[in-house]
């Protein structure tokens, strides 16, 4: 039984990688936008939606107290219970608790990209990255956003499947990282995708060609901050059937070891620009957070060395990751920089297609219905 | 999560205690922005390592202090040196130099310094922490303090300035250092064969090479000295604040705020830069949360940086140099 739940963990940390990496994948390896403060709107899109879904339901259910998130254990039992009986309310809170994740962190990416997008990638990467930190280092504090140093606890949304219900999740994970995939390749082969690889690669060419840097720049940084934001959203329904902690310390919610250099391991491992790399790398590291980050911490709690304190242990196994994922990155960028997949010319038609039409032309094929326009 | 500098804001002083650390800090921070700005003329990458090199200076400090057992932690300042020093050239020499000549675009040398400050990040926790220390503790001298939270080296104390030792000495030390590091880099820069080449290596590499320099040499000195001024100032923040695991994460963002403000290309606006920041950090933000709403105490780790790191950005991008301030001298000339 352990095994399944590992094996559904694994699953959905693998979708949910594909979706963040995807997005990563967009900014950084298409537009060159080096997304430093991924945390950042993976972060805002879980926990403000988190906080928001939470205020509904207790305005729906009539609940009232002088500190909400002092009494969130009690109250998300009392909303967990008329959840039950009324799913589509259930359902309701979730779409609003995504719709608003997804928004606020659109916004956020656009106020990020505000003050650097039109100066050198470097100001923006320092940008961005303090952005992360500094948005960690309020909601710690902060009561109003999440109940900063007291934990809100939000009730499990999807409670009415019953057993099945990280089965359900675990669809709702993949059917987004599908979609986020077929959007991907759909930038990828279109106009769009190739000036967005003109924007990386040359500036001042693209801009002769009338394209507006600056502009592509900010619409891929906002896009690819709204769909972070449903991840981020989704994490936190995965959560509420898990206990629902939604700590206000982004820090340990949300590390930055998980949402930032995963994801950029991920792209880097895979290989630039390329979204089956980017399924064959968020394959590799979802294997290494299930090994590392979580069969090996409840692993190394049963063992005894004796004269070795346990907590000791416990310290080095969680900090091992972070010696595994920057050896890793770096060997990947030291000895194989193009990643395992290299970044070929895409074909805005399929190559199938094309030499279906080439058939055609040529008169070898059998289709005769394309050269009849 | 908030740094070891406000643990030890209750000492005792005759001097206003938020002008003390903002001294203190400042010349911290100015030492580590000139840093920066040497690596980042150099390869043109801004360097997310570079406070880890801060780090193994504090490390340098608590180690070689305890190991010789000396008498004050200043004599420690050479190993720090050493430690920060001999990281960034290795990180130039293993990491930087290759890629570089392949070809690498700045983004993934960015990259790359990350990926230095993740595994830094795992050596620090994995190995100095839970490997050497522990290891120390049991065969050469018990009661070594652990680096997670480790308190402040002992400082001097002056009399008739500060009423207690701790943190004293620093005071007058922290500042006179960023003068002598200064004025050393003016002269070298200006004064000698070497800090010429350094020059002319830096402003354009081909044509320095063609003109005799051995351009590689040049860049591994400069990154000695990079490495080296953030070991230094690792001593003194060791000596100031003390040690708290994950220090790197919040001083990275001071330093690029400081570097970015002093225009990431000269040495003055990297000593303005870091008194700005530190001025900030702990004086406007102390005060502002104690009259103002206590709130805004939360803005001290990280937040202010990134509020001077974003006006710099919409007002004057290139930093504080490039703003003309004779433009500003005109209604003067009328008074």
């Amino acid at each position: 039984m352990a095994y399944l739940d590992l094996l559904v963990l694994g699953a959905t940390v693998f979708a949910s990688y594909v979706s963040i990496s995807l997005t990563l994948n967009l900014e950084f390896g298409l537009t060159g936008i080096p997304n430093f403060g991924k945390v950042l709107f993976v972060a805002s899109g879980g926990m403000l939606g988190a906080s928001a879904m939470y205020r509904l339901s207790l305005y729906i259910y009539n609940l009232h107290s002088n500190d909400i998130f002092e009494s969130s254990p009690s109250f998300s039992a009392i909303v967990q219970g008329h959840l039950v009986q009324e799913p589509l309310v259930a359902v309701g809170l979730a779409l609003f608790m995504v719709a608003v994740g997804a928004a606020s962190a659109g916004v956020l990416g656009y106020i990020c990209s505000y003050p650097a997008i039109r100066l050198r990638e470097d100001y923006l990467g320092m940008l961005l990255l303090g952005c992360g930190v500094l948005f960690s280092s309020i909601t710690a504090y902060y009561i109003p956003v999440v109940g900063g140093p007291e934990n809100l606890v939000i009730p499990d949304l999807l409670s009415g499947f019953g057993t099945n219900e990280q089965y359900v999740i675990l669809a709702i994970f993949v059917a987004f990282a599908i979609f986020v995939f077929l959007y991907s390749e759909r930038v990828l082969r279109s106009p769009l995708g190739r000036t967005l690889k003109a924007v990386r690669d040359n500036e001042v060419a693209s801009e002769a060609l009338g394209k507006d840097n600056v502009n592509v720049r900010r619409k891929m940084l906002v896009v690819s901050s709204f769909l972070s934001g449903i991840s981020g959203a989704l994490w936190v329904l995965y959560w509420s059937q898990k206990g629902g902690l939604v700590g206000g310390d982004v820090g340990a919610t949300f590390p930055r070891l998980l949402f930032t250099y995963y994801p950029f391991t991920i792209v880097i491992l895979g290989g630039i620009a390329s979204n089956i790399g980017v399924i064959l790398g968020s394959a590799v590291l979802s294997v290494v957070y299930v090994g590392t980050g979580v069969s090996l911490p409840s692993l190394v709690t049963t063992i005894r060395i004796p004269g070795v304190d346990p907590s000791l242990l416990n310290d080095f196994v969680n900090s091992l990751q972070y010696l595994l994922i920057g050896g890793l990155l770096l060997a990947v960028l030291l000895l194989r920089p193009e990643g395992l997949i290299k970044e070929s010319p895409t074909f805005t038609i399929s190559k199938a297609k094309l030499r279906r039409m080439a058939d055609s032309i040529t008169g070898k094929g059998d289709s005769t219905k394309q050269s009849s326009s | 999560m908030l740094q070891g500098y406000s643990l030890n804001k209750k000492r005792l002083l005759l001097i206003n205690p938020l002008i003390v650390s903002t001294l203190e800090l400042g010349g911290m921070y100015s030492i580590m922005c000139i840093g920066l700005t040497v690596t980042y003329q150099t390869t043109k990458v801004p360097n997310f390592a570079f406070a880890d090199y801060v780090v193994m200076g504090m490390n340098a400090a608590y180690f070689s202090f305890a190991i010789f057992r000396l008498s004050s932690p200043y004599v420690a300042v050479p190993f720090s040196v050493l430690a920060g020093g001999a990281f960034a050239v290795v990180m130039y020499l293993l990491i930087m130099r290759p890629m570089i000549r392949r070809g690498s675009s700045i983004i993934i040398l960015m990259v790359a310094s990350l990926a230095v400050d993740i595994l830094f990040t795992g050596i620090q926790n994995d190995i100095v922490e839970i490997g050497v220390t522990p290891f120390y503790n049991a065969f050469l001298h018990a009661g070594f303090p652990t680096l997670v939270q480790a308190p402040p080296l002992p400082d001097f104390a002056i009399p008739g300035i500060c009423a207690t030792p701790q943190t004293c000495g620093l005071l007058v030390i922290s500042p006179a250092t960023v003068g002598v590091t200064t004025a050393l880099m003016f002269l070298l820069l200006t004064r000698t064969k070497f800090g010429i080449a350094m020059r002319a290596a830096i402003e354009n590499p081909g044509l320095a090479q063609i003109a005799g320099i051995n351009v590689e040499r040049v860049y591994i000195v400069s990154w000695f000295i990079a490495g080296g001024l953030a070991g230094l100032a690792g001593c003194l923040y060791a000596i100031g604040s003390g040690m708290a695991l994950g220090v790197q994460n919040t001083l990275i963002l001071d330093i690029f705020a400081g570097s970015v403000l002093g225009g990431l290309s000269s040495i003055y606006g990297a000593v303005i830069g870091g008194f700005l920041v530190a001025f900030g950090e702990s004086y406007v933000i102390p005060v502002l949360a104690q009259d103002v709403n206590p709130q805004l105490g939360l803005l001290e780790v990280g937040g202010v940086s990134m509020i001077i790191l974003i006006i710099t950005l919409l007002i004057a991008p290139r930093g504080l140099v490039s703003v003309n301030w004779k433009r500003f001298a005109v209604w003067r000339r009328k008074v």
